[in-house]
Parts: C-alpha cells; sequence; structure tokens
C-alpha cells in the first residue's frame, strides 16, 4: 500500500541460541514445582486430618472416661449403701448402666434417707 | 539445541490445528515448531515496543512459557499468529505498566502533532535512513508503535489488529493514519538535517 511506511530496512533482531533452551527449562522447573506441590498440599491435609484425628480420640477418651466416673455406684452412693452393697457380693466399680440395678439403687437411696 | 522437527511433517510444517491439539496435549515438538515459525515475529513486536532487547528476550520467553497453559482457552477463532500477537501486546504493556512508563503507554499526546503536508505521495520515493526511522518509530506510544509496527512490517490486516487490540477498525485506521503521520513528520524534519 503507497500509504505504509516502509520497515525493510530496518533490522530484525533474532532470538539468542539459547532463548528455546531457557524456554524448555522454564517449562521442566514449573513442571516440577507443580509436582512438588501437589504433595506439599496433600501433606498439610494429611498433617492437619492427624491433628483433628488426635484431637477427637483426646476428647472422646476424656470424655468416657468422666462419663464412667461419674456412674461409678461409689461416687454416687453413701458409704453405708456401698458397704451394703459389697456384702452383697457386688463390686463397687460397677457401672449404672443396668437398669435395674439403678431402680435398686434409686429405691435404696429412697430408704436410707 | 534448537527446536526439534518431526520429518513426518512436510517441510518442518505442522497444520495449525494439529499444533494447536498438540500443544494442549502438552506436546514440546509442536511448541518447538511454533517458536520456530513465530519466534522472530514475536522477539521484534516486543523489542518494538519495549525498545530493549534484553527485555524483549524475557518477554519472549515468558509468552512461550505461558503459550501451554493459555493455549487451552484457546479457541481457534483467529489465527494462530495474530493470538501470539496479541499475548505478546499484552505482555509488553503489563512491563510498560509495571515500570510505569506511562508516557510509553499515553496515546493522547500524539493528537497534537500531525502536519498536513506530511504524508504526501512524494513519501515513498524518500529512502529513510533506518536508524532515523527507528527513532521516529520510538517517538510513538508504545501500543501504537505495535500497532503500525504489525500493520506496515508484518503486513498484518486492519481486521488482525482489531482482533489483537480488540478495537474497531476505524479506530485501528485512525490510529494508524496519526501514527504514520507522526513517524514522517520526525522523518522529514531530521532527515534534511541528516
Amino acid at each position: 500500500m503507497r500509504n505504509q511506511i516502509d520497515f525493510s530496512r530496518i533490522e530484525r533482531i533474532t532470538p539468542r541460541e539459547d532463548s528455546w533452551d531457557m524456554v524448555c527449562a522454564r517449562l521442566d522447573s514449573s513442571k516440577k514445582n507443580k509436582f512438588l506441590n501437589f504433595f506439599q498440599a496433600r501433606s498439610i491435609f494429611a498433617v492437619a486430618a492427624s491433628f483433628l484425628a488426635v484431637a477427637f480420640i483426646t476428647a472422646w477418651v476424656t470424655f468416657n472416661k468422666l462419663d464412667s466416673e461419674t456412674l461409678l455406684i461409689k461416687n454416687v452412693a453413701s458409704d453405708e449403701l456401698v458397704s451394703w452393697y459389697s456384702d452383697l457380693g457386688e463390686t463397687t466399680d460397677d457401672e449404672l448402666e443396668n437398669l435395674d440395678t439403678d431402680r435398686s439403687i434409686s429405691y435404696l437411696l429412697q430408704e436410707t434417707k | 539445541m534448537q527446536p526439534p522437527i518431526n520429518p513426518t511433517h512436510q517441510n518442518g510444517k505442522m497444520n495449525e490445528k494439529v499444533i494447536i491439539t498438540k500443544i494442549q496435549q502438552g506436546s514440546r515438538e509442536a511448541l518447538g515448531l511454533l517458536w520456530k515459525s513465530h519466534s522472530t515475529k514475536v522477539l521484534n513486536l516486543a523489542f518494538r515496543m519495549l525498545k530493549n532487547r534484553d527485555e524483549a528476550e524475557d518477554a519472549l520467553m515468558d509468552i512461550f512459557v505461558s503459550v501451554p497453559s493459555k493455549i487451552q482457552s484457546f479457541r481457534g477463532e483467529s489465527a494462530l499468529g495474530t493470538w501470539l500477537f496479541r499475548l505478546t501486546v499484552n505482555e509488553c504493556l503489563m512491563k510498560l505498566r509495571s515500570k510505569k512508563r506511562h508516557a510509553e503507554l499515553e496515546e493522547g499526546h500524539i493528537d497534537v502533532l500531525v502536519n498536513s503536508a506530511i504524508g504526501s505521495k512524494n513519501d515513498e520515493a524518500l529512502d529513510y535512513d533506518p536508524e532515523l526511522l527507528e527513532i521516529g518509530l520510538s517517538k510513538l506510544p508504545a501500543e501504537t508503535r505495535s500497532m503500525l509496527w504489525l500493520k506496515d512490517a508484518e503486513d498484518l490486516g486492519v481486521k488482525d489488529l482489531s482482533e489483537i487490540y480488540c478495537m474497531p477498525e476505524g479506530t485501528i485506521k485512525a490510529r494508524l493514519s496519526r501514527a504514520r503521520s507522526v513517524v514522517r513528520s520526525y522523518l522529514q524534519e531530521n532527515q534534511n538535517y541528516a
């Protein structure tokens, strides 16, 4: 086109010899980084999950321990009643899990008042 | 090491769609072919915009490193070369913005110039000094400079430029016309003293 400016005499530069190698190296390193990032992300999740699991187990054990302690007969009944219960050949470490035992204890508690 | 050429492709050429698909699949060979066919044009465009050889080389490498990921969203609506030129223009503008070379980016100031005597038919007969032409070109803002380079040196059409710069064809034509006037004005003023 007549209106165009003629740039044909302006020197064209060409990429340096090692430019392609550098592009390849950067592509390879970004691949490697992606691979590492994948595992780093996974290990962060694994550590977080471990912490959660430990916290959950600790809370569960603590809760159960407290629960069983409060429900032991020796903890809820008077010395007189515990002594009577032991004389029956039962152990005072029993828990109040059984409905019959629970009812008996409740009855005896009322009787001793 | 030079990019590989697969002998199964005629003259080292691969169909553009095949190249796109292969690069999307992660083929380094296809990327190498793209490098072979377009890296010089991309480098020269970047060099015209950044006016610095090292920065242009950096831009070229950044662009080709980003091609495998960016080409995933390329739908093939434009030619691969046009798409690469768009990446180049955006990359260079980003680099200029990060350096806050605002004067390079502002289009406004070239509206002031323009000389009606310049741009006459006689201009084509003038044998411009390439160095002077280079300086004249550098008087333009980076985006306009790249636009003029792509049109007059790389022979791209106005439609392609419209796709690259996301501007209406009329705007492109107007900017090209103003840009030519600026360059010619500079050349005429300085040719007399040369």
